[in-house]
């Protein structure tokens, strides 16, 4: 007990030393946090808002950082480290005390500015939630990447790798899932990666920041699960450390070759995304020389030695034919579904977008398609097909979609079936740019789909669909021309003018213009109503007669429309309303 | 006190300790000494579990401590210094008095004294032997009951060298204290040590009291009639004869009075001597017959 006791008085007294030493980072960071949130304003004539707290919570971040890796550089000097090690203060208990003075330190400042910040009643809720757990996160990765490295600036560079390794991730997935969605027509990668984002590997979570707008004791568990996993690794990470290998870059081989081995893919992913191709042949090969090259020029950083280790080739080797199978693998057990499509007695409705995303007409927000079940269809009174035969003009566009996507300019398409036993089917297609070679199969379903009943309801469901518009509440139109912008909130009355007057026009240019691809299914926001090209005529040159508007709910923008010259009801309408 | 059994330590391909095993005893100075290279501050540093070895075990009084408990009693003083920046030798003495329970401020001011060191002169503007002496006055006053010092007098001068000597002798017979030293000054070990370990390329090739090594190996000179030729008995062995003149110097390790014997035997003896070898003489003679340092400089 005696022993116990002593041992807790010296670590508290060193604790009180450790603190006094860093008087002159808190006369530095007070000085800074002064000037950045307090005098800037005043001198700017402005009010402390948010936007000063936070920018004073990323100073502290620096600051805490930087005072980390100076606490740890003693693990990465052999001097440094041999006369603390020899010290009756084990390693583990110095860790404790430099990550209990750090928290210690950032409490006191944030303290500060979570004070002001309530002082002048500024919502900084979600900068604190999150930047307190990012704190205590960040502290743990920088004595757990100060052990993995031998040198302090490797250590912050590991520190940034560590922290984001959860994106990391997301990027290899991302391009395996890229492969396999070449390897497959209709696979999209990125509803894929939405749906492990928003269901299985939910970052979100995982970096706190669902519970910046949303606090709950989940935070609490998220924070503590992932401070222990840090700290367990750093406990680890301590007792196997190789302290002979003070100086290189990293301690361990094992996570020099993880780091190598995670560049190897990100480079040819970074470099894949600059491409518009669409080849998962010339992908993988691109993979396999573009990932080799980096691994090594990631080992000779590393290793600071031009020559590789028998290991390292290996396991290069065996890494690329892991992934390469993984994915070639993955990529031809989805292909062997790529075909099929439902038959129309089994689809319930579909809903055709040129988006994988869907702004909701109730409160403005931008979802993924692979969220939206039917049962939301029906809620928000969004546009389907349901008739029989736009059932089958869709599944025959699908088919003829699997056989060629190519067409004569670039767009994509989005079909989700929802089928009558529950489930649903999502595809997604990007038609590629053939000047001469594409599916002109393609010019003809997509003329018969806007020859449907549907077809208008479901592009244009403002004016159309009765259902979808009564869900929206303060309807005003903002109308900007050369000589006035004005918003004007109808009346009920008036937006059923409205659209009796736009309609009519839609009709004219239904009549005299076939849109092909670019008008079908659901449009998110901004239509534009292209000139009507007849032989000499040239009608809708807004140059001089230019006309936009933007219909609102309350807050929210739903849609926005240049209004050709050839609108002559919509143009009328608006004039009289502006008068 | 401090024990090491068949410690074997590589790093990566090359093996520094190939099973080394020591025995310092309470109260006893132990030398070990070795050529350039050889792992001393290797061994030093596995001691204060700063590295970890392969295989063997590191017992301090007779307990295998894996963590650093046993380091309450140990002051370990590293070849290559360091001091917190900007310290100077009271601030870093504050210091240590939170680590060391023993610390003692008395001993303290009176090494200070007695090297004539300035308490208040920040430590990073002193001299190499300045910080030597600075790193042993924290040492002593410590209290601690054993003092691990790698390469300690080297960078001092002759005078501070035999201060230093005597506050360690002073310590070792006052209050028993264990002391493990490295240091490339055999002549001054010869004097202090009690027990020497004699390091080379990973291997501990002798481990014995200084009376026992210089006892056990004798430089004899002889001079006979006629030519030497070789002699073989297992009560002794012939590490090395050179003639100078007519002067036979002989190093023999074993028993010398049998070695005698069978000279006066075998040849017409003139003249017989037997001298007392240094520690210096001991580690060159036993290196040499390893052939360490035994290439012969040809000035082309």
């Amino acid at each position: 007990m005696e022993t116990k006791n002593t041992s807790m008085n010296k670590s508290k007294q060193l604790l009180i030393h450790h603190l006094l030493e860093k008087k002159n980072w808190a006369v530095l960071t007070l000085i800074v946090l002064v000037i950045t949130v307090v005098i800037l304003p005043m001198l700017m004539d402005t009010d402390i808002s948010e936007e000063y707290i936070a920018m004073g919570v990323a100073e502290v971040f620096i600051v805490i950082i930087v005072n980390c890796l100076i606490d740890f550089n003693y693990l990465h000097d052999s001097k440094k480290y041999g006369y603390y090690l020899s010290k009756p203060h084990s390693n583990i208990k110095r860790i404790h005390m430099v990550l209990v003075s750090n928290a210690l330190f950032a409490a006191f400042f944030m303290g500060i500015l979570l004070i002001i910040g309530l002082a002048l009643d500024l919502h900084i809720s979600e900068v604190f939630i999150v930047g307190s757990g990012w704190l205590m996160m960040i502290m743990l990765l920088t004595a757990l990447s100060s052990l993995l490295s031998g040198n302090t600036i490797i250590a912050g560079l590991a520190t940034a790798f560590n922290f984001a390794l959860p994106l990391f991730v997301i990027g290899v997935m991302y391009f395996a899932m890229d492969i396999v969605s070449d390897i497959v027509i209709g696979i999209n990668v990125d509803i894929i990666m939405d749906y492990i984002v928003q269901n299985i590997y939910k970052l979100e979570v995982l970096y706190l920041i669902e519970f910046g707008y949303d606090m709950s004791i989940l935070y609490f568990v998220v924070l503590a699960c992932n401070c222990l996993v840090i700290y367990a690794l750093m406990r680890w990470t301590l007792k196997h450390r190789k302290n002979e290998r003070i100086g290189e870059h990293i301690t361990f081989t094992g996570y020099k070759y993880f780091i190598a081995l995670m560049f190897s893919i990100m480079v040819p992913f970074l470099f894949s995304t600059t491409l518009y191709n669409h080849d998962y042949t010339t992908k993988l090969i691109s993979f396999v020389i573009l990932g080799s090259l980096t691994y090594y020029v990631a080992l000779v950083i590393l290793e600071k030695s031009f020559r590789l280790q028998k290991v390292a080739i290996k396991l290069l080797g065996v890494f690329m034919i892991v992934f390469v199978s993984v994915v070639l693998a993955s990529g031809f057990m989805v292909k062997l579904v790529e075909k099929n499509v439902p038959e129309v007695a089994e689809i319930e409705a579909i809903f055709i977008s040129s988006s994988n995303h869907i702004r909701l007409p109730e409160d403005n927000d931008y979802v993924s398609l692979r969220e939206i079940d039917f049962e939301d269809i029906e809620r928000l009174k969004l546009p389907v097909y349901q008739s029989d035969k736009a059932k089958q003009l869709v599944s025959d566009l699908h088919r003829s979609l699997i056989d060629n996507p190519n067409y004569n300019y670039y767009t994509n398409i989005s079909i989700v079936y929802y089928l009558k036993n529950g489930s649903k089917i999502a595809r997604y297609f990007d038609l590629g740019y053939y000047r001469k070679d594409y599916n002109t199969e393609l010019d003809g379903i997509f003329a018969d789909l806007m020859s449907t009943e549907e077809h208008k309801k479901i592009v244009y469901p403002f004016f159309y669909k009765d259902d979808y518009r009564d869900l929206m509440k303060n309807i005003s139109i903002e109308m900007n021309s050369k000589s006035y912008n004005e918003k004007v909130y109808l009346s009920k009355t008036e937006v059923e003018q409205f659209s009796f007057a736009v309609k009519q026009d839609i009709d004219y240019y239904s009549a005299h213009k076939n849109d092909g691809a670019i008008m079908i299914g659901y449009q998110n926001n901004y239509i534009n109503f292209p000139p009507i090209i007849s032989g000499d005529d040239y009608e809708g040159d807004t140059a001089n007669d230019y006309l936009y508007i933007e219909i609102w709910s309350g807050d929210n923008r739903i849609k926005s429309f240049d209004i050709p010259g050839y609108f002559t009801h919509t143009r009328t309408f608006i004039e009289d309303l502006n008068q | 006190m401090i024990k090491i059994i068949e410690l074997k330590k590589s790093f990566d391909t090359s093996h520094v300790l190939k099973g080394i095993s020591l025995h310092a005893e309470k109260g006893k100075i132990y030398g070990l000494v070795g050529s350039n290279g050889c792992g001393k501050t290797t061994v030093f540093k596995h001691i204060m579990n700063i590295y970890k070895g392969d295989s063997g075990q590191i017992l301090y009084n007779d307990t295998e401590v894996p963590n650093n408990e046993y380091m309450n009693h140990i002051y370990y003083v590293q070849d290559d210094l360091f001091f917190p920046t900007n310290y100077c030798l009271d601030d870093l003495f504050e210091y240590e008095s939170m680590l060391y329970n023993t610390m003692s401020s008395d001993k303290y001011n009176n090494l200070k004294t007695f090297f004539k060191m300035d308490g208040s002169k920040k430590l990073r503007t002193l001299s190499k032997g300045q910080k030597k002496q600075a790193a042993f006055i924290l040492a002593i006053a410590s209290m601690t009951e054993t003092l691990m010092l790698d390469e300690i007098v080297d960078g001092l001068d002759a005078v501070i060298r035999k201060k230093f000597w005597k506050v360690l002798m002073s310590e070792v017979i006052d209050r028993e204290l264990t002391v493990v030293i490295s240091s490339h000054a055999l002549t001054e070990l010869d004097n202090i040590c009690d027990k020497v370990g004699i390091l080379h390329e990973g291997h501990i090739v002798r481990e014995d009291s200084i009376e026992t090594l210089k006892e056990e190996t004798k430089r004899i000179q002889f001079a006979i009639k006629g030519e030497f030729e070789s002699m073989e008995n297992e009560a002794y062995e012939i590490l090395k004869v050179t003639l100078v003149g007519k002067v036979h110097f002989a190093v023999v390790r074993g028993d010398s009075d049998q070695f005698r014997d069978d000279l006066y035997v075998q040849y017409d003896v003139l003249l017989y001597d037997e001298l007392h070898m240094n520690l210096e003489e001991i580690f060159v003679t036993e290196l040499g017959g390893l052939g360490y340092g035994n290439e012969e400089y040809i000035n082309e």
